[in-house]
């Protein structure tokens, strides 16, 4: 299951291979097109096979799944270098993962907006003070009623 | 008419000064034209072109001849088709089904054999089946005893008394289930035949094909020269049954045609492949198992295996316990719909022709052990993005629940058979016009 | 304070340790996380072990709130919820490996899973992060949980090394010999297993573990060529000094 690991010969009737320190990461994703709301979507290592995920998710994550869908996706290699070279993008799999148990996924919104507001005594929030102050002083000088600098002693 | 349309346009240069002389002329123009109807091309590339193209197809489907010519001009064109398995490892398929063939889902089996069961329940043991009002004949205690020694002794058959050497791999079925069904459907229509008249002029299909193809729906086109373009989906099942009985008259229908009926027919906002289907592009095939030819182009009963990739056991395992039901049905809905609608293309029904009269067909699927029986009864073959709109009616589906035959075999002795399912599978096969 | 995330595993860790050195006997404060459920456990007992317990005592109790019982899996992926829209989140040290080998077997095995879920999360923030053409929150927690990853697995590794130099003696996990193949060059030979005996492998037959002696006097060629180039690199290295040396001695008098 691993990458880059020697397995003992399995013959059929052998108990299971085991995995103990398993270094595959999956990466959860907000999926491009729609999705059913029981898929999740992920990118997995090349070397991922279905049922290595299936195990994964449900004996590390204790997540129930049905099915599995793989696809791989090729990286674009359209790009070019300063020597005209092509650079590839590294290619990766992409786990289609639908849930049993009539459970239902949606992706949160993991950056949502907060009003920042600088710390007391940092930098930024000097240098924000200095722009306001900046900005009122480009401020024309509401008395004179929006007549032009140019205009007047 | 050209005159017409020639003022038309002077109206709309000169505005009001004109208005006086179109009432002079109307009279003229309520004369026999001069000229032809102006027609729009059909060959410019332009919406009212493409319209035109487009009725003209319609009409040369209408004015067809011959049913094998509607049917050459209805799948003549071939272009990529998402194609239906009707035993799918697909989850949820049923209800995908139900959207792609407008089936209302009904579960319990239609008021007539309903009303048998609870008679029959209600009655005593000693008579295992009450006749009924309707058309069906009576079948007495001998003729059910008898109906049960033949079914026992297919079971037995492939289960005991011939030694059998262990099948291959994903191969259980073929060697097991397929004698014993094959065996159950002709002993138990043979007997049966003298209480049913209709039987014994029926014809007997083993491992028949049946094709349907449809279009409902559209999609617009993800890529290539046509993106964004409104495309009708089209789909296609090739189911191959067991076996499958016609018969030359037509089943009398479950409910009235215009009956309103309260289930809905779920919707489905995703596109197919997410379900996953596939497309692929071949013949489009529209076949009930039979020529056009062929007098007895109605159908009876269906006998579905289910095949050894999706038994229970193997679901169990897969942790889809709640799939079980799910795509029993969903096998149903869409193998009687091709079977159901391909009869009804035989008699010369299509989209822009719906249905007079609603078709009628039954289905047994069975793995050997479990049975379940689902009737079908095509109202509607308008699917296509035209024609659905304002039309109320659905294809409806009942079905049951899968109920054990028998419980085990114990020393040449079938154990637990139960008589509910046996009297079920009575019915349906006495069900005649 | 933004509560923790990779670090409120490992500060989390850091602060049971720290506290452990200094008195054993003192029952452990609490951490960073308020832990409801939380007893404090003899010495021998891993820490690792009690977060994990806790974890799953949150888990536990969290769960209630979720109509389906699998959301909380796929909530690991994600950091937790008061962290979401943070611009940096705290986080300790990376576990060294000094730590980690006082450790017990089974405890390094729960660390790991530990690291993994915490790294899946992290690949699946940059991801999001990425997408979202925002900046990673804290993205150094990443490296910081690959090099425990690491140190950890060198960690096993050495333990593995030193019980088979006890058991069997061998140096190597995977065994293997030195060959000459068909050229005449040595090579490291990896040795794997086999179904069926090397005599009835055709295609192990096949493979040529021997040198011709025709071949001897290409081996003597090739030597040579290997000696030449060795002298014309450091012939050349020798000469590059000298310009060099010309260069500066030149650029000294002017």
């Amino acid at each position: 299951m691993a990458r880059r690991v020697l397995y003992p010969l399995y013959q059929l009737g052998n108990p299971q291979l085991r995995l103990f320190r398993p270094n595959f990461f999956m990466t959860l994703v907000r999926p491009g097109r729609e999705l059913q709301p029981d898929t999740v979507q992920f990118r997995i290592p090349l070397e991922m096979t279905k049922c290595d995920v299936k195990n994964y998710l449900e004996k590390i994550y204790n997540v129930p799944v049905a099915t599995v869908r793989t696809r791989i996706q090729y990286g674009t290699n359209k790009k070019r270098n300063h020597l005209n070279q092509r650079v590839k993008r590294p290619d990766y799999k992409v786990a289609y993962v639908q849930m049993a148990q009539q459970q239902t996924f949606e992706f949160p919104d993991i950056f949502p907006k907060k009003d920042a507001k600088p710390e007391e005594g940092s930098m930024e929030e000097l240098e924000q003070k200095f722009m306001e102050d900046e900005r009122q002083r480009q401020k024309p000088d509401p008395r004179r009623g929006g007549v032009p600098e140019w205009f007047g002693l | 008419m050209a005159a017409c349309v020639s003022l038309s346009m002077l109206v709309t240069k000169n505005g009001a000064t004109l208005r006086s002389i179109r009432k002079l002329h109307s009279v003229s123009v309520n004369r026999e034209p001069v000229y032809p109807v102006i027609q729009p091309s059909k060959t410019a590339k332009s919406k009212s072109a493409k319209r035109r193209r487009e009725e003209d197809y319609l009409n040369e489907v209408r004015s067809a001849q011959t049913v094998q010519d509607k049917l050459r001009l209805l799948t003549k064109w071939q272009r990529k088709k998402y194609v239906l398995y009707p035993q799918t490892f697909s989850l949820n398929a049923d209800r995908w089904y139900q959207h792609f063939t407008k089936t209302a889902y009904l579960p319990g089996l239609p008021h007539k054999f309903s009303v048998e069961i609870d008679k029959s329940s209600s009655g005593e043991s000693s008579l295992p089946l009450m006749s009924s009002q309707s058309s069906s004949a009576a079948v007495d205690d001998d003729v059910f005893s008898e109906l049960r020694s033949v079914v026992c002794n297919s079971i037995l058959q492939e289960n005991f008394y011939l030694l059998k050497a262990k099948s291959f791999l994903q191969k259980e079925m073929q060697g097991f289930v397929a004698p014993f069904l094959s065996n159950l459907v002709s002993g138990v229509t043979s007997t049966l035949a003298k209480h049913n008249p209709l039987l014994q002029v029926s014809n007997l299909d083993v491992s028949p094909q049946v094709n349907f193809y449809w279009m409902r729906g559209e999609w617009p086109i993800p890529r290539g020269h046509r993106r964004g373009r409104m495309e009708p989906v089209r789909f296609q099942i090739d189911d191959k049954p067991h076996s499958q009985i016609r018969v030359p008259q037509q089943l009398p229908e479950f409910v009235p045609l215009g009956l309103e009926v309260s289930a809905e027919v779920p919707e489905i906002r995703y596109p197919p492949y997410l379900l996953p289907m596939f497309r692929r592009q071949y013949d489009n095939n529209i076949f009930t198992g039979s020529k056009l030819a062929d007098p007895c182009s109605y159908g009876h009963t269906q006998f579905h295996m289910f095949m050894d990739q999706f038994q229970r056991s193997k679901l169990i395992r897969a942790n889809l316990v709640d799939q079980i039901e799910v795509s029993l049905r969903a096998s149903a809905i869409a193998s009687l719909f091709a079977w159901t609608g391909a009869q009804a293309m035989y008699q010369g029904f299509w989209s822009h022709e719906d249905l007079t009269r609603p078709f009628v067909s039954q289905a047994v699927i069975t793995d050997g052990v479990y049975f379940s029986f689902f009737c079908y009864q095509l109202n509607t073959l308008a699917l296509t993005v035209q024609t659905d709109s304002e039309n109320p009616r659905k294809n409806l589906c009942w079905g049951t629940r899968s109920m054990r035959l028998y419980e085990g075999i114990k020393d040449g002795d079938v154990i637990g058979l139960d008589d509910r399912v046996l009297k079920l599978l009575v019915q349906f096969l006495l069900n005649r016009a | 304070m933004a509560a923790t995330s990779a670090g409120r595993v490992l500060t989390l860790c850091r602060q049971f340790q720290t506290a452990l050195r200094i008195s054993s006997t003192f029952p452990i404060q609490h951490s960073a996380l308020s832990l409801t459920r939380f007893t404090p456990f003899p010495l021998r007992q891993s820490f690792l072990c009690s977060y994990a317990q806790n974890h799953v005592g949150i888990a536990a109790q969290s769960r209630s709130l979720h109509t389906s019982q699998g959301r909380m899996g796929l909530d690991e992926f994600f950091d937790i919820p008061e962290n979401w829209g943070e611009a940096t989140v705290k986080s300790g040290a990376p576990w060294t490996a000094k730590q980690l080998r006082t450790k017990s077997n089974e405890d390094l095995h729960k660390l790991w899973y530990v690291l993994l879920k915490e790294k899946n999360m992290l690949l699946t923030i940059e991801q999001e992060a990425k997408r979202q053409r925002v900046q990673m929150p804290s993205p150094e927690r990443l490296k910081k949980v690959e090099r425990s990853m690491v140190r950890l697995d060198s960690v096993v590794k050495e333990r593995e090394n030193a019980i088979r130099l006890l058991q069997t003696g061998q140096e190597r996990a995977r065994p293997g010999a030195w060959r000459r193949d068909i050229f005449g060059r040595t090579y490291w030979y990896k040795f794997k297993e086999h179904v069926i005996p090397w005599y009835m492998n055709r295609r192990y037959k096949r493979k040529r573990f021997y040198t011709p002696p025709f071949v001897n006097p290409y081996i003597r060629l090739r030597m040579e060529q290997h000696l030449r180039r060795k002298v014309r690199e450091r012939r050349a290295e020798i000469h590059r000094k000298k310009k060099l040396m010309k260069i500066a001695e030149q650029s000294a008098k002017a």
